[in-house]
């Protein structure tokens, strides 16, 4: 089978939130002896870029880019065992979490999903995160980025205290902060000293790339 | 230049919500935690007091002068009382930590319809009401809160796995909301039967944020227009809160028998008031996230202002907050907007 044709399918298969079928063509690519990263990479992470671009532009909305995620998941388990690890290059690593004393973790999920797909080590913290938790695995992975979530406005003043402790911590120059989430603002951002502030999941790499590229 | 009040805050708001025209603009900032902070205690503190809970609101409302005080909402009570376990931090509104509904076809038929009188934390809230309805005697109109059911189902079944079952399980889903649904009945009952004379149903989970239009239509307005519907026929108002961008089903919304349809910034009111104006008394908008808490007196009431020329001509206008008012709004912001509404809502 022609690797083209495996991705183009593994696309779809992600696209289509279908769990049978990207399980179907995972498999497909091991026999064929393609580069397992390459599946990932350039099959089911293209598929979801397709799955932001439809998010964004509202044709798609949670459940159905919760299904797709689903659907990549299921090719990963598969695909995971076969990469072959490179140990020259370390992958990008992001911290990601939702700040103490919310539980709103449906956009941080989202916006995980989407950065493993495109590749980045994410190193997800979960909800209600008390604000040290996130300068301990920043110094624990050496992480380039921090991705700070809030549904509530009641919440929010945590990602200030998060970037506070970074600086009391030494660790602000060594990373940069995104922030995000229903209520929070470019605004808000800014007033809080963050680097970058994401409108929904869909603007997730895109800042990210942009972010380590300075 | 200030006009005279002709009517109760009761009858204002009861007129607005009959798209009629009152002496002024009601205004309804929903205050909960801000209320509470008002008054001096941590909210995990009213959590289990009814006295300091109704003291909180009454304290507030006679402070500010709005026009609506508001029962203990939103606090799950409906889906704790069916099995699923609350985190309550101290001082802040508590979430669902662990859902009722984990596998469906073992979880299901375990639930039960709560009795409102004796099940978890709603006999609380229940007392709360009456107490309050007491004190007020119908000057000033008693808010009770009831979950829409989509709301209540994902509190029951967590909202992820909720938004998932759309697409994987939608039977078991449904059949998921139709007890739901059954159970916010039985309980709205008892929560007009306290003696609110109107009642909140909100459903901050089922906005264009969350799920499409089509989704609304299956998952969401059959069973939300049976609830609304069912609570109208027991004789109180009901007011449909959805936050989030709602202007896709804005006529939706209107068409599930609602007397008024709450909105956040994400909506425009002059759309909204053009749109359903003329079915609905439309509420709205000022952001509580941005405007009340982080801006100053001033830039409440231009936001205030706006809103009310943009909704309030012809009557069927209410000037709310967008959604909850977050605990460190400071006072004079509020006090602004309930001064612009008598400032700039007069009507002739």
């Amino acid at each position: 089978m022609e690797k083209e044709e495996i991705f183009k399918n593994l696309a779809k298969c992600v696209v289509d939130g279908d769990e049978e079928g990207a399980k179907k063509w995972a498999e497909e690519a091991i026999k064929s002896n393609i580069d397992a990263y390459e599946a990932i990479m350039n099959g089911l992470a293209e598929g979801m870029r397709k799955v932001s671009e439809l998010y964004e532009k509202g044709e798609y909305y949670v459940p159905e880019v919760l299904l797709s995620a689903s659907a990549m998941n299921v090719a990963v388990e598969i695909l995971r065992p076969h990469i072959k690890i490179d140990k020259a290059t370390k992958p990008i690593t992001v911290v990601l979490g939702v700040v103490e004393g919310d539980i709103h973790d449906i956009g941080k999920n989202l916006v995980k999903i989407m950065l493993d797909s495109a590749g980045f080590k994410v190193i997800d913290l979960g909800k209600d995160v008390p604000s040290m938790k996130f300068i301990e695995a920043v110094k624990e992975y050496s992480a380039e980025v921090v991705g700070l979530s809030a549904l509530m406005t009641t919440t929010m003043p945590g990602m200030k205290k998060v970037i506070d402790l970074l600086i009391k911590e030494g660790q602000r120059d060594k990373v940069k902060v995104i922030i995000g989430g229903a209520p929070t603002s470019w605004d808000y951002a800014k007033s809080i000293g963050a680097d970058a502030w994401g409108k929904d999941a869909s603007e997730a790499v895109e800042i990210v790339r942009r972010l380590i590229a300075k | 230049m200030a006009k005279k009040e002709e009517m109760t805050p009761f009858d204002r708001l009861m007129t607005a919500f009959e798209l009629k025209k009152p002496d002024r603009v009601p205004v309804t900032p929903f205050v909960r935690e801000w209320a509470v902070r008002q008054a001096g205690f941590k909210f995990s503190e009213v959590m289990t007091n009814t006295e300091k809970y109704v003291y909180s609101q009454l304290y507030a409302i006679r402070k500010y002068g709005y026009d609506m005080v508001l029962d203990l909402l939103a606090i799950h009570a409906e889906s704790e009382a069916m099995g699923s376990i609350l985190k309550i931090p101290e001082d802040a509104a508590p979430s669902v930590d662990i859902p009722a509904v984990n596998d469906y076809s073992k979880d299901l038929p375990k639930l039960k319809i709560p009795h409102p009188r004796r099940d978890g934390r709603l006999p609380i809230i229940l007392e709360g009401i009456r107490r309050m309805k007491e004190v007020l005697r119908g000057y000033i109109p008693v808010m009770g809160y009831v979950q829409a059911c989509w709301r209540h189902t994902c509190m029951l079944r967590g909202t992820e796995r909720a938004l998932l079952d759309i697409k994987k399980n939608p039977d078991q889903l449904k059949e998921l909301l139709e007890i739901a649904t059954e159970s916010l009945i039985v309980y709205a009952e008892a929560v007009v039967e306290a003696g609110a004379d109107l009642i909140w149903v909100s459903d901050p989970t089922s906005s264009g944020d969350m799920i499409s239009r089509k989704a609304f239509e299956e998952f969401v307005f059959p069973y939300l227009r049976r609830e609304i519907r069912a609570i109208r026929r027991m004789g109180a108002k009901v007011f449909l809160h959805i936050c989030g961008n709602v202007n896709d089903r804005l006529d939706l919304m209107a068409n599930t028998g609602a007397d008024a349809i709450s909105v956040d910034e994400k909506v425009d009111l002059a759309r909204a008031k053009a749109l359903v104006g003329n079915k609905v008394c439309i509420m709205g908008n000022v952001s509580p996230s941005v405007t009340l808490l982080q801006k100053t007196p001033k830039d409440v009431e231009e936001e205030c202002k706006i809103a009310m020329e943009k909704a309030m001509a012809g009557g069927g206008f209410v000037l709310a907050s967008g959604c909850l008012v977050p605990a460190a709004v400071p006072g004079e912001n509020i006090a602004a907007m309930v001064e612009a509404a008598k400032k700039y809502g007069f009507y002739e």
